[in-house]
């Protein structure tokens, strides 16, 4: 199975709450939009972290594709 | 002498006028010294909007909590509330703890918890009765928000009252020193005491509530240790009690005493309660500043900072510099250089308004933020619907005070005396 964080860019908000409580999955983009640092997640971990950083963002930017 | 007018002697941040309206002074360190050295409490003071975002933004430079230099954290022992996750500044450990938790005051989780929120004002408002007259922190904003936060917990609503009373102990140890730090650890203990077998029993039996999800969460397969759990609760129940309580009651204060002109728009148009918030945050809201420690040397405006120096970041002064919000000192529903939606950890916005910094911002962003406006909203829109013609009982008011406001006293009216016209049968 392969794991995906997406994140809609128009929806985003820029709150950066995916960029501070998830330093490892996800950075500062370019125009102020975070990006996503690692393609596919393998770890249990990073999927865990995906789904919480889904949950905590305000706009419902992200998703995880399973 | 000529010159020593905008001079600061360090002991003004002790006195009671400072306590009382510490807006004069604000501006003073934001035009004449807005990298201030006070010698007197040890730290510097940064003040301007733009060095107090700088400053929140950039962890690499400012941390919470004050490093060894060979590792480890250096933690605070005389903490009301024992170990918990304030004081794990940047580390992982302190993302991992805010994670577990965070996705219950956001989001989905938040809106499927309105309900209990709404059922918990209901009975308040309740409460407060048809005597024509309430006090409003005392019967109502002191009781909300600590009771919504147990009921999130998941502690026993048959003992909510006690939970309100040992929230009272704590916050006023927290805030006072002296007797009432005694009486506050006094009471921590005895809500300790309480909590253990019931920590035990959701430990064996998890509920679908959130101190389940605290004793079930862990990280690299190792649970928090009870003392930690226990942290964690009461810092919940103060970080999540106590600023919303203090919130509500400045929301009124506003409306009563300073934009009494700005209340009948908003009693004809609830949904301005959000705009109170937001202005209220920025104008004087309950937090005024935060403390950061250098891990190395930084400059600020041409002025080099030392490694390990405490430096005060006064985001009650940032709030109100000229050199972003116009007429700082006015209290405005309607101002157009305010983000007025939901605040965000970034301090950035799409309509590229500038935020007020009542939650922080960075790492350190308040955990609870879309909860405590959540709920300081419904609580405002329920209380101006069900109390009829509501309006200020006493024609002055001594103001917004707070203790020790730089060390991080919260602010909020000691009383608030309402009167409005019985309506409900």
């Amino acid at each position: 199975m392969i794991v995906r964080i997406v994140i809609d860019t128009e929806r985003c908000v820029m709150a950066g709450e995916c960029v501070y409580n998830h330093p490892r999955l996800f950075a500062w983009g370019e125009s102020d939009l975070p990006r996503v640092r690692i393609a596919e997640l393998h770890a249990d971990a990073d999927r865990l972290e995906a789904r919480q950083a889904a949950e905590v963002c305000p706009s419902g930017a992200i998703t995880v594709i399973e | 002498m000529p010159g020593l007018a905008n001079e600061i002697d360090p002991r003004e941040f002790d006195s009671p006028e400072f306590q009382r309206n510490p807006f004069p002074l604000y501006k003073r360190l934001r035009d004449h010294h807005p990298v201030f050295r006070d010698r007197f409490h040890n730290r510097w003071i940064l003040s301007r909007y733009e060095d107090v975002t700088a400053a929140f933004g950039d962890n690499e430079h400012f941390d919470r909590a004050l490093y060894k230099p060979d590792g480890p954290y250096e933690f605070g022992s005389s903490h009301v509330f024992g170990p918990n996750i304030l004081e794990y500044g940047n580390s992982d450990r302190h993302r991992w703890l805010r994670n577990v938790v965070a996705g219950q005051f956001v989001g989905q989780s938040l809106n499927a918890f309105v309900p209990a929120i709404e059922t918990i004002v209901a009975e308040l408002i309740d409460r407060v009765g048809r005597s024509g007259r309430v006090e409003l922190v005392s019967e109502f904003t002191n009781q909300f928000p600590i009771r919504v936060i147990s009921n999130m917990l998941g502690l026993p609503r048959a003992d909510e009252d006690r939970f309100v009373g040992w929230y009272q102990a704590l916050i006023a140890g927290l805030g006072f020193g002296g007797e009432h730090l005694a009486r506050g650890i006094a009471a921590r203990n005895e809500m300790w005491r309480y909590l253990d077998p019931l920590l035990e029993e959701r430990r064996a039996r998890p509920a679908d509530d959130l101190l389940s999800k605290i004793l079930q969460a862990e990280l690299d397969g190792q649970r928090m240790s009870t003392e930690e759990v226990k942290g964690f609760i009461a810092l919940l129940l103060a970080a999540g009690g106590d600023t919303t309580d203090k919130a509500i009651a400045n929301m009124w204060f506003h409306m009563l005493y300073t934009r009494a002109d700005q209340f009948a728009e908003v009693q004809a148009d609830p949904a301005l309660w959000d705009n109170v918030f937001t202005e209220m945050m920025r104008f004087d809201p309950v937090v005024h500043a935060q403390t950061r420690f250098t891990t190395a040397e930084v400059v600020v405006q041409g002025r080099v900072l030392p490694e390990r120096a405490m430096v005060t970041l006064s985001l009650g002064a940032a709030n109100r510099d000229e050199r972003v919000f116009d007429d700082p000192d006015t209290f405005d529903l309607h101002r157009s250089d305010l983000h007025m939606g939901r605040e965000n950890r970034s301090a950035r916005y799409r309509d590229g308004l500038a935020g007020h910094l009542g939650f922080g911002m960075g790492q350190h962003f308040c955990m609870g933020y879309a909860m405590a406006r959540q709920e300081a909203v419904i609580a405002c829109q329920r209380l101006a619907a069900a109390l009829g013609n509501p309006r200020p009982l006493h024609p002055t008011h001594e103001g917004i005070v707070a203790p020790s406001i730089d060390s991080g006293g919260f602010r909020a009216p000691r009383e608030l005396w309402i009167e409005f016209d019985p309506v409900r049968g």
